[in-house]
């Protein structure tokens, strides 16, 4: 059940939110919590019931483990971390780096080697870091190991648990009591969630997938593009990621919201970043976090000495591990990089004090490197990212625009049903206020209510108009 | 305003939103869905591809006898009646078997068709991909969505007496304009040639649900422009005898055999390689309207080349084209 659902939107959303409000006053202790731990697992199962056996087998295994490091002094206590986390790596491997893995040994000996298909359960990717996160702060003493079911209610929580926002375990499980409690969220917080969700549904629903059309044209015909062609299909790209994910993040806390459960915040406007440093503390922020703190820290501290020769690998080496995260394919590992070394560039450049560049300067070049960060994100192998490179830079070709039209699918009224949102879009990516700064000032008035109702009535529109793609993230 | 205000406020708008837009299209019903649209004349806004998906739902069955099924060189075909069955012109830009079948399907419930012409060019067979989201267009589609918006907001500016500046697809389907390529005889891809097994699939079982209603289905290999025909005339001899046998046995009208290369010759007659104009399609119309009656009764047609011989081997005896 995504989030650009109907199912989700008329029935899920508003029959969780009631019969939560109905088990607060159920005579039964934390009827609340038992209920959305049953709503998150029927979440997480309604596409396919098997899956639920991965995630809780995750749970059941990453709760013992946390108990097994709690009850362990040092230095075994260590060793069961590292056991912990190779454990948990190697569950990821399994679903998503087989393949990858035994697909490149060729290379090396030879000789094909074929791992089964496992399938590829819905969100690993973010429930296993979720965990590992767990693990880290149960070992470092954190956070006390939880009880099985707030350690499952945490982690299976449905708002996240598909796509993120990633959460560590401290600020969710500490919201608990208030979950459980008899009075359940104030209007204000109810308010400012449906706010929050109609700007997040409009993002996905119209912005997001008015850019996937150019860019999906662009990336099926790589080889037909002009430089000026190539150069809009990746800022398209960028920009459908950009809304399809922060859209996504949005209706996520604002579903957590509704419940009166504050999940981090993802993102802040990266599109207006001035440099790689500010994207990475805008874009993703909760990866950023996860990055920073327990791969890039850890990285640095096993040096011997912190300089910025040392810093820029552990960032180099940081980017390219979260690169892989995205996906099994060279192209993930090329983008994280990319950014790797455009942080190191940056981290030198401050540090150093070079010379400041005026701001159109700064935020060109940010851009720039954004932009050649997803001619490999969204590339099918490396291949065609190198041809869209070469598109890109081909001065036999610069101002082409023959492919215009047929970006919008040949299709006049395309034009005009795809065009304004994507007006809209770049108004609102690199003019506007982020829908988390909107949310944050929030107040009731006419203007906020006119906003939220055109939002989601114009979402729905589109969404019932059988326009709307799945979510860009769902894959990873 | 206080926020419990506003929440009620807003949740309240959306309702009445999605009610009043829902309520005008019960009462404009552009495609027929929702109020009896016998003797009605829908000419409806948007693409073609959703708004004959839409229309084929009530609109088609209760109005039309007969059907024109194939890819966009059908579409242009202006078959107003054949053997005195109203045609309705379901040909789709760019559609395959498997999209027709899901077109026709949804009307077979509440049809009966005496005729089907069935259009076999490869861009029907060449993939059994939906497109456009087909597949997944639910009825209420044509209660709420951005088409049906578009015919509201049609229908506000006639009735200031605005004109409206779009096309529409006209109430029997067939479309005047297509996108043209040109007449340039070029040699075209092996992948435009290749025939996806499940498209047959797809196409058989097509033919069957029509059959098994009675529904007398006929196929015609639609006439390619004689230059575009020349530059590929092996694949397209090689496409229709391979994918003929493939299929349940009917009659076969073959635009592309020998008795009417004065047609394919004829620039007048197309728009592009793969469609006709007005005028072709007038010709066509012509020739169908002589040539389907004798196949009510059984009696087999087909083009007289080489091909042709190959593809009657192959259909059943009662039914078999002659060469």
């Amino acid at each position: 059940m995504s989030f650009n659902s109907f199912d989700y939107i008329l029935v899920f959303l508003p029959a969780v939110f009631i019969l939560c409000q109905l088990a607060r006053r159920l005579p039964l202790a934390r009827a609340p919590q038992i209920f959305i731990l049953l709503a998150s697992l029927f979440f997480y199962a309604w596409p396919k019931p098997f899956n639920l056996v991965y995630l809780t087998g995750s749970i059941l295994a990453n709760w013992l483990l946390a108990r097994w490091i709690a009850a362990t002094p040092q230095p075994s206590r260590k060793r069961i971390l590292q056991l912990s986390l190779i454990l948990n790596i190697g569950y990821l491997a399994a679903f998503k780096y087989l393949n990858f893995i035994f697909g490149n040994i060729p290379y090396l000996v030879h000789r094909h080697i074929h791992a089964p298909e496992l399938g590829f359960p819905l969100g690993i990717s973010f429930f296993t870091l979720t965990q590992v996160m767990y693990l880290v702060d149960c070992y470092e003493e954190l956070l006390e190991p939880s009880t099985l079911f707030d350690h499952a209610t945490f982690v299976s929580f449905f708002p996240y648990v598909i796509s993120g926002p990633i959460s560590r375990a401290k600020r969710i499980r500490h919201q608990f009591p208030a979950l459980n409690a008899r009075t359940g969220p104030s209007t204000e917080t109810l308010a400012r969630a449906l706010y929050l969700f109609s700007l997040g549904l409009i993002k996905k629903v119209v912005l997001a997938d008015a850019f996937s059309i150019i860019a999906t044209y662009g990336y099926g015909n790589i080889a037909k593009l002009s430089a000026l062609e190539g150069w809009a299909v990746v800022s398209a790209y960028a920009l459908q990621l950009y809304f399809d994910f922060s859209g996504y993040s949005d209706m996520a806390i604002a579903s957590a919201l509704f419940l009166g459960i504050e999940v981090p915040r993802n993102f802040d406007a990266p599109m207006r970043s001035l440099s790689m440093i500010e994207f990475w503390q805008r874009w993703h922020i909760t990866l950023s976090a996860f990055i920073t703190t327990y791969l890039y820290t850890p990285i640095l501290r096993s040096f011997r000495k912190a300089t910025v020769h040392t810093a820029a690998v552990a960032t180099l080496i940081a980017m390219a591990i979260a690169g892989l995260w995205h996906g099994a394919n060279w192209t993930f590992v090329i983008f994280g990089t990319i950014h790797g070394v455009g942080l190191a560039i940056n981290q030198y450049w401050k540090k150093s004090k070079i010379m400041k560049l005026p701001h159109w300067l700064s935020w060109l070049v940010t851009f720039f490197i954004i932009d050649l960060g997803f001619v490999f994100f969204r590339a099918r192998n490396l291949s065609a990212a190198l041809l869209l490179l070469t598109r890109m830079f081909n001065p036999h070709d610069l101002l082409g625009t023959s492919n215009v039209f047929d970006m919008y699918g040949g299709v006049t009224s395309n034009v005009i049903i795809y065009a304004i949102p994507q007006i809209a879009g770049l108004a609102a990516a690199f003019i506007g206020k982020s829908s988390d700064q909107l949310a944050h000032e929030f107040k009731p008035s006419w203007r906020t209510y006119a906003v939220a109702s055109a939002c989601m009535l114009i979402a729905m529109l589109y969404l019932n108009s059988n326009v709307a793609q799945p979510f860009v993230y769902f894959g990873f | 305003m206080s926020a419990r205000r506003w929440f009620i406020l807003t949740i309240a708008t959306i309702a009445a939103g999605v009610a009043l837009t829902a309520a005008s299209a019960y009462l404009i019903d552009p495609y027929g869905m929702w109020r009896n649209p016998s003797g009605r004349r829908l000419a409806a806004y948007y693409s073609e591809r959703k708004v004959k998906f839409l229309l084929t739902k009530r609109y088609v069955p209760t109005n039309f006898e007969g059907l024109t099924i194939g890819p966009s060189n059908c579409m242009t075909w202006n078959i107003q009646k054949l053997t005195g069955a109203r045609m309705y012109n379901e040909c789709q830009p760019g559609g395959n078997a498997a999209e027709m079948q899901l077109i026709v399907d949804q009307a077979l419930p509440l049809a009966h068709f005496k005729i089907a012409l069935i259009v076999l060019h490869p861009t029907a067979t060449h993939s059994a991909d939906f497109h456009d989201g087909l597949e997944t267009t639910p009825a209420t589609e044509g209660m709420w969505s951005i088409h049906v918006l578009v015919h509201e907001l049609a229908y506000m500016l006639r009735a200031g007496h605005v004109h409206f500046p779009r096309d529409k697809t006209p109430d029997d389907g067939m479309v005047l304009r297509v996108e043209g390529n040109g007449l340039k005889g070029v040699p075209l891809s092996d992948q435009y040639f290749y025939i996806d097994p499940q498209a047959v699939a797809d196409y058989r079982r097509l033919t069957q649900d029509l059959q098994s209603r009675g529904t007398t289905v006929i196929y015609v290999i639609p006439p390619i422009y004689q230059a575009c025909y020349d530059a590929n005339k092996a694949a397209y001899q090689k496409y229709a005898t391979t994918l003929v046998p493939q299929l349940p046995p009917a009659p076969l009208i073959d635009f592309d055999g020998s008795e009417y290369a004065d047609f394919r010759s004829n620039v007048s007659n197309f728009h592009d390689c793969h469609h006709v104009n007005l005028n072709g399609a007038a010709k066509i119309d012509a020739i169908l309207e002589r040539l389907v009656p004798p196949l009510l009764s059984h009696t087999a047609i087909a083009g007289d080349r080489a091909p042709a011989s190959r593809i009657s081997s192959t259909e059943a005896p009662q039914h078999g084209p002659k060469s």
